[in-house]
């Protein structure tokens, strides 16, 4: 059994290991980080029960956590545009999440892709091409998968379903989370790569200020000592 | 900048919708079915799903087929591999000394009796004939035929822990959800967990025999969009060939579907499909029966854990070179090569060097916001 045991403990490290990497984009220090990861992984094993009837209970791992951090991540938006981008950006996740959700059909026979890697993408997308911000690719990932969750307490209410939500429920490894993480790194590679091989980030409508900035990144940390 | 956003908007929806053209709605069946046959015109499978060039199915006769062309509701398959079956001298061999090496060494651990774990991702699956229709809300027949393969892997003396808990509606987020539940029971440390389905194809594709009583054949069903994907698949063939061992052709293949369906949770979490909708109920009931006498050794951990291991060791060697792979790449794309690397890395550690990596990143981070 070595072999699956091993497996198993590089897959979780190489997910922490990515999820380090994403929560140093998101104003932590490593140390902030990985408290953070440490406080995913124990609260994995707590659920908050919080309505009867619809079921309803929050884990602190996969939901408390790192919806608490993207909220953190919110109110420390460097400009207000960044903080209208966010909410732009969450309004158009949560609308077209829930469109997807019920028109993309997924089965063991049915779908071309999980839809777990679906909603990082769509969020990856839309953070993309509103602000190109990697912050607010992780804000809008979490929060979209949250919308998406209130919106099945409604309908399970509505539609008497019987069908609990366990948000955050798969603790560390929940979708929550992983669309979140997921959504940082596509971003990332999908940003960086795109500028690095168009020769840099594009110049066009940028002040002369910035433009000179980005040529020289020296001169912006002169800048910033002055 | 608001006819910047609005074009945003529309090109996401544009790119989203486009990718979802072929969705309808929430309806699962639309009765059409495709068929996977050979140039020979001998049925390799059925299946609701749209098939495309470059699928595989691997049969009961451990024989694994590609799809190569498409001709309406048929797909064209070859023989890409006929796998080869572990009931050699060398192999039985192997496997006996494998057996006596583990008893006598790790007895404690392989005489452990580990519990199975079983859900229902799909928890309105029914059976028409007998249920009245395809899918019920909340208490499908699907239920019955968890509640029978509880019962009988209790008989056979392994610890059942099974979950009721719906995951409706039917929908791409069930599988979110049912996510949940897996790791709810994951907590339990279960030996297995299932995943029972039931297929939606017509009856023939599922109708079989076994000591003169009908009932459905079942299917395996592994994800290859799962990191983990060569320890699952090495455990689906290891329940398919101690199955079909004791009754032939009762395991009618491995599926392998576009997805996850959770297994990257766990090496040891298949989805089974418990025949198809078109079937009755009680077939069903049976081949749970029949499945759990047939399994239970591979349930308690005792038969091919070798195999599942040797495909651990291979998902594990895959996903280690996908990693350096990938790093390499965006760090020699992004970091301008390889005498950045080490920059890359002292970050990591050193406090005092990331808050200088930082910075020029938050600044750029900034100015990308304003226009």
């Amino acid at each position: 059994m070595i072999g699956v045991v091993l497996l198993v403990i590089v897959s979780i490290l190489i997910f922490l290991g990515l999820a380090q990497r994403v929560l140093d984009q998101l104003y932590l220090s490593d140390r902030g980080g990985l408290l953070v990861i440490a406080a995913m992984v124990a609260g994995s094993f707590v659920d908050i029960p919080i309505m009867r009837d619809p079921s309803v209970s929050l884990n602190v791992g996969g939901a408390l956590v790192p919806i608490g951090l993207a909220i953190y991540v919110l109110v420390k938006a460097g400009s207000r545009k960044e903080v209208w981008h966010s909410i732009l950006g969450i309004v158009l996740t949560a609308g077209v999440l829930y469109a997807v959700t019920k028109l993309y059909r997924f089965d063991v026979d049915q779908g071309f892709i999980d839809p777990q890697y679906l909603w990082a993408i769509i969020a990856a997308v839309i953070a993309y091409v509103i602000g190109r911000s990697r912050r607010l690719a992780y804000i809008i990932a979490t929060l979209g998968v949250l919308f998406m969750d209130l919106v099945h307490v409604v309908e399970s209410g509505v539609r008497y379903l019987n069908a609990p939500t366990m948000i955050g429920g798969a603790g560390a490894f929940d979708t929550i989370v992983v669309a979140g993480v997921l959504a940082v790194l596509i971003t990332e590679v999908l940003g960086e790569s795109l500028e690095a091989l168009q020769g840099g980030p594009s110049e066009k409508g940028k002040s002369k200020e910035l433009v000179n900035a980005l040529d020289h990144p020296e001169g912006t940390e002169e800048r910033k000592e002055e | 900048m608001d006819r910047r956003r609005l074009l945003s908007a529309v090109c996401c929806l544009v790119l989203l919708f486009s990718l979802t053209a072929s969705a309808v709605a929430e309806v699962e069946l639309d009765g059409k079915f495709m068929t996977m046959v050979t140039k020979q015109g001998e049925v390799i499978c059925r299946t609701a799903r749209q098939i495309e060039i470059g699928d595989r199915y691997l049969n009961s006769n451990n024989r694994l087929y590609e799809v190569y062309q498409i001709d309406g509701e048929r797909a064209f398959v070859k023989l890409v591999k006929e796998e080869r079956k572990a009931e050699g001298f060398f192999s039985k061999l192997k496997t006996t000394t494998l057996q006596i090496w583990n008893l006598n060494l790790f007895e404690a651990r392989t005489n452990k009796k580990g519990s199975v774990a079983i859900y229902h991702t799909h928890s309105d699956e029914s059976y028409a004939p007998t249920d009245g229709t395809s899918s019920i809300r909340g208490k499908g027949g699907i239920h019955d035929v968890g509640e029978e393969l509880k019962q009988s892997l209790q008989q056979n003396g392994v610890p059942v822990i099974y979950s009721r808990v719906s995951h409706e509606p039917h929908d791409a987020m069930a599988y979110e959800r049912s996510r949940r539940t897996a790791m709810q029971l994951l907590r339990q440390r279960p030996s297995i967990i299932l995943d029972i389905h039931r297929d939606a194809v017509p009856r023939e594709e599922y109708a079989h025999e076994i000591n003169g009583k009908g009932v459905t054949k079942l299917q395996l069903v592994v994800g290859r969009e799962n990191p983990n994907f060569n320890a699952t698949n090495d455990f689906a063939k290891q329940i398919m060939r101690v199955v079909n061992r004791k009754h032939p052709g009762f395991v009618k293949g491995i599926f392998y579907g576009k997805g996850k369906y959770n297994q990257d949770l766990t090496p040891r979490l298949m989805l089974i499909e418990f025949g198809t909708n078109t079937n009755h109920k009680e077939s069903a009931q049976r081949a749970a029966e029949y499945f759990a006498a047939a399994a239970s050794e591979i349930v308690q951990g005792n038969a091919g854990n070798g195999i599942a291991n040797r495909g651990g060791w291979r998902s594990l060697f895959w996903i280690i070179a996908a990693l350096i792979a990938g790093v390499g790449l965006f760090i020699l794309i992004n970091r301008g090569g390889l005498k950045d690397l080490s920059k890359e890395f002292t970050g990591a550690v050193g406090e005092n060097v990331e808050s200088k990596e930082e910075a020029p990143d938050n600044n750029q981070d900034q100015n990308q916001e304003s226009p």
